[in-house]
């Protein structure tokens, strides 16, 4: 599904990724974790490109996405869900989830010019809100409200609801856990495992590396912008350095 | 003063304000979307006048078709503005992308004068002379045009930016260009948008505005500088703050010129959106520099 091959970013002259590499095969949950500063967040800006690359490539399927600017990488159907959430505060949920849907608006130009009532008349709008209300029934409840007065766990599921709305092939998650209660955490967790069961492929960077291990089917370590550690997510549970490092455990 | 006086002086300020609220209006929108402030906004004004006048006296067209070409010429501008101007200008900051609009207002100043007219023109009126009565003031049926141009215009815009997706995408990118990209907005686009709806704005304007005001190659300088202070009381804010700041700058200036006591005289006029715009710059210094350091 996702090939990312030799990439390479710089910021100036300070190296954020070195050479690195990763595969998310069909239908997996793959996580990315790593300390702060570790390169985690530039790899998914890499993929997506809100940052440009220095060297390398990625693939998704048979589509190069390296040196396509975002609008055009989520057209091609990779959702992302950044870090902060970063949803449009001063809108409604309705329109935060409306707008998930306008890279899908090739199918018909004139609708987005027109009137959002025919916009959201689509089916494929219709069907894909209706799945994002499924699965977060607060969403449903608050469609009115504006996005910046929600929580921060319901901000996250708006988050995630907008990726969604764009019927991406591959879900791409940069610490979704950030700053929420424990209970919550295991929710957002336990929605990405559905949401894998029911097809999609999964990319997540976390923080909470038991957690996300967890979840994970396979996993990547990061270390200053390199990946040191790859393996399944069970094994890597289980790794002396991995359990040293980021699980807060001394090894016996 | 009377209160015929009052209603003259009132509705008068009305009609300069709603000119000023078009372009306010065109400051704001192209700001919103990509934090540029562009100083060529008053030319647009400038260019639906002369043009109007050109199409009608030179080419002879009938008073609708010459209106609205006039009005896609000047967006069409706007456009190649953007395109040719702005967007090669790839990694340029927003101060240079500033300085950009303030040559291409030049520019577009000096192909008018060349290519349209060196003279002050009057467009021939919409519906005639003949003046309107009004609770004893005296009014130009144009200046209800103008102010009946600029209500429409706010509302159409309102309503294209509430309830079509191209205008929750452009409220989306001003609110956060990133996030609204990871949605498959294209920010470029977005700021194509802005500069061609901004410059068809100013356009409206100096349609209405010619046939009651005489207009030269060098109006758009003043126009679009009342326009900018029209968008700074609106604190860049909101497209209708800005339209409201238009309106009180209008209704401000011609007071103060009704006044004609001490400075307050008519050729002053023009000093006092200075006078405002200094005196906004004193209120929100403080709150422009916490912005600054907030981000």
């Amino acid at each position: 599904m996702l090939r990312v091959e030799g990439v390479s970013v710089t910021y100036g002259r300070v190296t954020a990724l070195r050479e690195v590499s990763l595969v998310v095969n069909d239908g997996e949950i793959v996580t990315l974790i790593g300390s702060n500063g570790a390169g985690k967040t530039t790899l998914l800006n890499a993929i997506t490109g809100v940052v440009p690359l220095k060297n390398g490539t990625v693939w998704l399927d048979d589509c190069r996405l390296s040196g396509l600017s975002s609008h055009k990488t989520v057209r091609l159907g990779v959702g992302y869900v950044p870090e902060g959430r970063q949803t449009f505060g001063a809108m409604s949920v309705k329109d935060n989830l409306t707008l998930g849907c306008y890279s899908q608006r090739g199918r018909n130009p004139l609708s987005t010019l027109g009137y959002v009532g025919w916009f959201l008349r689509h089916p494929s709008v219709q069907s894909n809100l209706e799945t994002v209300f499924k699965l977060f029934p607060i969403l449903k409840e608050r469609q009115k409200q504006q996005a910046g007065s929600l929580s921060g766990g319901e901000q996250q599921m708006l988050a995630i609801g907008r990726a969604l709305m764009s019927s991406p092939k591959i879900l791409l998650l940069d610490e979704p856990s950030l700053g929420l209660a424990p209970n919550l955490v295991r929710e957002i967790l336990k929605l990405l495992i559905r949401l894998r069961d029911e097809g999609l492929t999964i990319l997540l960077v976390e923080q909470d590396a038991a957690a996300a291990l967890k979840v994970a089917d396979r996993g990547y370590v990061m270390e200053r912008g390199r990946i040191t550690i790859e393996g399944k997510a069970k094994e890597l549970l289980f790794d002396d350095r991995v359990r040293q490092a980021y699980l807060g455990k001394t090894v016996a | 003063m009377s209160s015929a006086q009052f209603v003259q002086y009132l509705i008068a300020g009305i009609t300069s304000g709603s000119v000023y609220a078009l372009v306010g209006l065109g400051f704001t929108i192209i700001y919103a979307v990509s934090k540029i402030i562009n100083f060529a906004q008053g030319e647009f004004v400038m260019l639906g006048g002369l043009l109007s006048f050109t199409l009608i006296h030179s080419a002879g067209l009938p008073l609708i078709p010459a209106l609205i070409l006039s009005v896609i010429v000047a967006a069409a501008i706007g456009a190649a503005m953007y395109l040719l101007a702005i967007r090669p200008a790839k990694k340029a900051s927003v101060v240079s992308l500033i300085i950009i609009t303030i040559g291409a207002a030049t520019f577009i100043r000096g192909m008018a004068g060349q290519e349209l007219t060196k003279a002050f023109v009057r467009s021939p009126s919409f519906s005639g002379e003949q003046s309107i009565s009004f609770l004893g003031a005296h009014i130009d049926p144009q200046a209800l045009w103008i102010i009946g141009a600029m209500v429409l215009v706010t509302i159409i815009v309102h309503l294209f930016l509430t309830y079509t997706m191209v205008g929750k995408a452009l409220k989306a990118c001003a609110i956060n260009p990133v996030a609204s990209s990871l949605v498959g907005i294209n920010p470029k686009t977005m700021a194509l948008i802005a500069f061609v709806l901004a410059s068809a704005l100013g356009g409206i304007g100096g349609i209405v505005l010619a046939p009651l005001t005489p207009m030269s190659y060098q109006s758009g300088v003043m126009l679009g500088l009342k326009g900018f202070v029209a968008a700074a009381i609106g604190g860049f804010a909101s497209p209708i703050a800005a339209v409201f700041g238009g309106l009180l700058l209008g209704i401000v200036e011609n007071f103060a010129v009704a006044a004609n006591w001490g400075p307050f005289t008519s050729s002053y006029k023009d000093a006092i959106a200075l006078v405002v715009l200094l005196l906004i710059l004193l209120v929100r210094s403080g709150k422009l520099a916490e912005e600054e350091r907030a981000g």
